[in-house]
């Protein structure tokens, strides 16, 4: 059994251990004229954590290179100037198996999404739902926090909580924890016939009850501090093996996951990483509220998640 | 324009030199309601009424030291009287903001709500949370994540107009206010954004005033210059809102608490829609935002006495 990873730092060490006997992993950066992305993709190469290939506009790539202050030319680069053929491109590299994972640049998410999973592209795998999962490190909390959806499901039911409950599982397994403990968010924590984010809540902790989902803990529905604060919690008078201590955050619907991980990332002084899952590779998400620092970060996470 | 949770007690504060403001509390055992009050009574904030089980309510005190001294305690053991009680003081001149003690949220509207007292407002009410954020340069209003569940696009109006007469009470003209989605543009595949965007046009066909209002619009974008620049938005709102009007009470609750919680947030709140705020506090608030939420109700109380029975009336 390993340890479960508390923090970024902990899983870079654990990155570098594994790039010194293997190569680092390929990553396609797919609409790379962005400074800050820049910034952080030359850093995470020249740390070894990553082999990158800039995609997109040489001219434009060159001149936000030049605007950081930073030499890309001897990074290889793929010149293309339309997202469509960008996506298109890196979609199908991936599925020849030159990719480990991909890194969206500067091309709007809807936009992004759209093409990427378009069904006439190789990108998706089989019937897997996508989803997101934002990884955030805060000092008050004594493990990685994972959040789940915050950008492409937008109004997910029983059935599509389930699997993203399922991809958020397994992303939390590749980080060391082997049974994680899921809480399905509410603005209460008791249920209320009628008030459906309780009833789901309800509903998906009771199949645990049951047998039915055996790989991680999961109890709803929990408020926001009931499911990660134990004084709370003990307050509240919520006793499970979730409530204080979560793992792994289940947003009710899009709006609450982007609510939430942009206050953690523009408020919180949190570590803030993000991965979308369910395609043949992962696919990394920086933020545009994302300083060097957290892009830094998804790319160390990205690459954990592929080697 | 007040831009802090200790501003709000300063001026509420301020309020009370002149004359003393008072909490009508309704079923006041409970003590971390009682020694809400007692906090805000040592403050200077407010004077307290206790409508309550007299009996339960000092052997409460007495338990957790607290001293009701300057407290007046009006013995009541029925729930359903003591709040008539309380909100009949406040109808009738004598308090200024309603509080919630050991009563559900619905039992105390009930109340509040009885024909008799004329206090409704609104067709709608909703609770307003007031955030001090550290990292954000002025308050930040957020609803309505601890009443309406689900609201409707009336609803939702009387969300932001409910949210826009707080923002008034701290001094802010004009509000602005920015309308809730996960993505800027209107999308098919977003309901969300189509509604608030709707909410935006409605509002400004009826020409509401002292608010600009903008919507749809993501949370970053309203809260950050900088990310607004990153996504080409350039609207008065953007990067300074006011406040934050979500979809549903999971959105708001959830979103707020994260920031309370990882951010360290101090949180108020009050329940806008009746003559009368109510104050409500949460057993595990800390004591300042106890004492903010209470604040913030006196100052709310205070600015429709400055607007007038017309105001009220409209």
């Amino acid at each position: 059994m390993t340890d479960s990873i508390k923090n970024f730092d902990q899983l870079l060490s654990l990155l570098k251990d594994k790039t010194t006997s293997a190569d680092a992993p390929r990553a396609g950066i797919v609409g790379a004229d962005d400074e800050v992305l820049l910034r952080a993709v030359t850093d995470a190469r020249k740390k070894k954590i990553v082999k990158p290939l800039l995609i997109g506009d040489k001219q434009k790539i060159e001149e936000a290179a030049g605007g950081a202050g930073i030499d890309v030319y001897d990074i290889p680069l793929l010149d293309l100037s339309k997202p469509g053929d960008m996506i298109a491109k890196a979609a199908m590299m991936a599925a020849d198996g030159q990719f480990n994972y991909l890194v969206r640049g500067r091309i709007p998410i809807h936009d992004f999404l759209r093409i990427l999973f378009d069904r006439q592209l190789p990108f998706r795998k089989g019937k897997t739902r996508i989803s997101h999962v934002a990884v955030f490190e805060h000092q008050k909390y004594p493990r990685l926090l994972l959040l789940s959806d915050a950008m492409v499901n937008v109004a997910p039911d029983i059935k599509g909580k389930l699997t993203i409950i399922d991809n958020a599982v397994r992303i939390a397994g590749q980080l060391g924890v082997e049974k994680p403990r899921v809480a399905m968010l509410a603005a209460v924590e008791v249920i209320y016939p009628g008030m459906k984010v309780t009833e789901e809540g309800a509903v998906i902790s009771k199949m645990v009850d049951k047998g039915q989902i055996r790989s991680c803990y999961i109890d709803g529905p929990l408020s926001m501090d009931v499911a990660t604060v134990p004084d709370v919690a003990a307050s509240k008078g919520v006793h499970s093996e979730v409530a204080g201590q979560a793992d792994i955050l289940i947003a009710p619907n899009i709006e609450t996951g982007s609510g939430v991980y942009k206050a953690m990332a523009l408020f919180v002084k949190a570590r803030t990483a993000g991965v979308l899952t369910g395609g043949i590779v992962p696919v990394v998400m920086p933020s545009r509220c994302d300083n060097i620092d957290n892009i830094f970060c998804s790319l160390a996470l990205g690459s954990f998640l592929s080697i | 324009m007040i831009k802090s949770s200790q501003e709000i007690i300063d001026a509420a504060v301020k309020l009370s030199v002149t004359t003393r403001r008072r909490v009508a509390v309704a079923v006041a055992q409970d003590a971390d309601v009682i020694g809400a009050v007692r906090s805000a009574c040592d403050d200077g904030i407010c004077n307290g009424s206790l409508f309550g089980d007299e009996a339960k309510i000092r052997e409460l005190a007495d338990k957790n030291e607290i001293i009701l001294d300057g407290l007046e305690v009006i013995n009541e053991t029925d729930p359903n009287k003591a709040v008539t009680g309380a909100v009949e003081l406040a109808a009738s001149g004598g308090a200024d903001v309603v509080m919630k003690g050991f009563v559900s949220t619905s039992g105390l509207l009930k109340g509040i709500l009885d024909k008799r007292f004329n206090l409704r407002m609104s067709p709608n009410l909703s609770h307003v949370a007031v955030l001090d954020i550290p990292g954000y340069h002025k308050l930040l209003m957020l609803s309505d994540g601890g009443m309406i569940v689900c609201p409707d696009f009336e609803q939702r109006l009387d969300i932001v107009k409910n949210a826009v007469l707080v923002g008034r009470a701290l001094g802010i003209d004009p509000v602005k206010v920015a309308l809730s989605a996960a993505n800027d543009n209107e999308l098919d595949s977003m309901p969300q954004t189509k509604d608030s965007a709707r909410i935006v046009e409605k509002l400004h066909q009826d020409n509401f005033p002292h608010a600009r209002l903008a919507g749809p619009m993501t949370f970053d974008v309203a809260m950050s210059q900088e990310c607004a620049n990153k996504a080409g938005i350039d609207h008065p709102v953007a990067g300074d809102a006011d406040a934050y009007i979500f979809g549903t009470i999971e959105e708001c609750n959830i979103t707020a608490k994260s920031m309370i919680v990882f951010a360290d947030a101090i949180f108020a709140g009050v329940i806008v829609g009746a003559k009368i705020p109510v104050s409500l506090v949460s057993r595990t608030d800390p004591v300042k935002g106890k004492k903010t939420s209470l604040a913030l109700a006196c100052l709310v109380a205070d600015y429709y006495k400055q607007m007038g029975e017309s105001f009220q009336n409209d």
